[in-house]
């Protein structure tokens, strides 16, 4: 009985060690929501994203309590030409991180209050493909904060 | 027959006039330092005439450029990174060559997508990079003139139920106060390119 106890939990302790380690996989760093200038309407988002597992990560929806929906695109300059191109879902590879930044890939956030201001503390939420997420606190930004 | 001290004399006058002729040659006909980052054309070229629209409603034409440099960027308002990106660094340069004391050129917005960006649209997203920014936009038929004449590549991409961006060229052309096309600059942009490059730009006309 002791054998099959021991067995058994031991079964299952190689089952778990087999899957995504403890602890967040995601973490998410220099994190930047920029307003949406007068006329527009869309809020910009920047940050780095690291998957700290050993197995890759796809991201595949980016939400926000404060906006109406988040998406995910990349700005391509080529040959003089700027194109915006959505990013459906995006792959973090082991141990990786993926930048989000001015000229590059950025959230376009929509939606969000006409009232809401410089300074007014958001939420996002960022779901992979196994139904887990990751939320952090930011606080939107003025643009003229924005760096040279 | 002159004495060694007059020959000597005459000498010395003689050097001392072509030296500082070869000198004021020099001066005035020294090779201008060229700008480093911004692209002169080999000679400047005449803007077509054309007809859009500012962002009070006024017309907005060739000769709106007359008298004046300006800095021309062709973006559109549901651009949520380079446009704002490229205005606020225009913005960022012009700040510096007021602290100066510096003139520095109008900086104009062309949209690239007249459907969306009306002149009310238009005059708020301007007003928050500051003075001295004007929106333009008006029927494609006016703005292709203008585009053509600048090089500027634009097109509607994607999207649905009016969800589209505009694919379009992200360069700023110089325009001199003869309303010709003088200069461009290529992205990726720096505030810093500007301002260095301006001057000697202007100071070439």
């Amino acid at each position: 009985m002791n054998l099959r106890l021991t067995i058994l939990l031991l079964t299952l302790a190689v089952a778990a060690a087999c899957s995504r380690p403890a602890g967040p996989a995601l973490s998410i760093s220099d994190v930047v929501v920029l307003e949406p200038v007068p006329g527009s309407q869309v809020a910009t988002g920047y940050f780095e994203i690291r998957n700290n597992s050993n197995q890759p990560v796809t991201i595949v929806s980016v939400t926000s309590p404060e906006f109406s929906r988040v998406e995910m695109h990349e700005t391509i300059l080529e040959d003089g030409i700027a194109r915006m191109r959505s990013i459906p879902s995006l792959v973090i590879d082991e141990n990786s991180s993926v930048v989000f930044e001015r000229g590059g890939r950025h959230l376009m956030m929509f939606g969000l209050d006409s009232a809401t201001t410089a300074g007014a503390p958001l939420t996002i939420v960022f779901h992979d493909d196994e139904n887990g997420l990751v939320s952090l606190s930011t606080t939107l930004r003025s643009r003229s904060q924005l760096a040279e | 027959m002159p004495s060694t001290r007059e020959i000597a004399v005459l000498g010395f006058v003689t050097f001392a006039f072509a030296g500082g002729t070869l000198f004021m040659y020099l001066a005035f006909n020294a090779p201008k330092p060229l700008p480093e980052h911004a692209s002169a054309l080999p000679q400047s070229v005449q803007l077509p005439e054309f007809s859009l629209q500012d962002d009070a409603g006024d017309p907005f034409t060739r000769d709106s450029f007359g008298g004046h440099w300006s800095l021309v960027f062709f973006g559109f308002t549901h651009c949520p990174d380079i446009c704002p990106a490229t205005l606020q660094q225009l913005a960022i340069a012009r700040d510096r060559f007021v602290a100066e004391g510096e003139d520095f050129p109008a900086i104009v917005l062309v949209s690239v997508d007249p459907e969306r960006d009306t002149p009310e649209t238009l005059s708020r997203y301007v007003a928050h990079f500051g003075p001295g920014i004007t929106g333009v936009t008006g029927s494609l038929v006016e703005l292709r003139k203008l585009t053509a004449a600048l090089g500027i590549y634009f097109e509607k991409s994607g999207g649905e139920n009016g969800n589209y961006s505009v694919d379009h060229s992200s360069l700023v052309a110089v325009i001199n106060p003869r309303s010709e096309f003088q200069a461009v600059f290529r992205a990726p942009h720096k505030v810093d390119h500007f301002v260095a490059d301006l001057p000697l730009i202007i100071e070439s006309l």
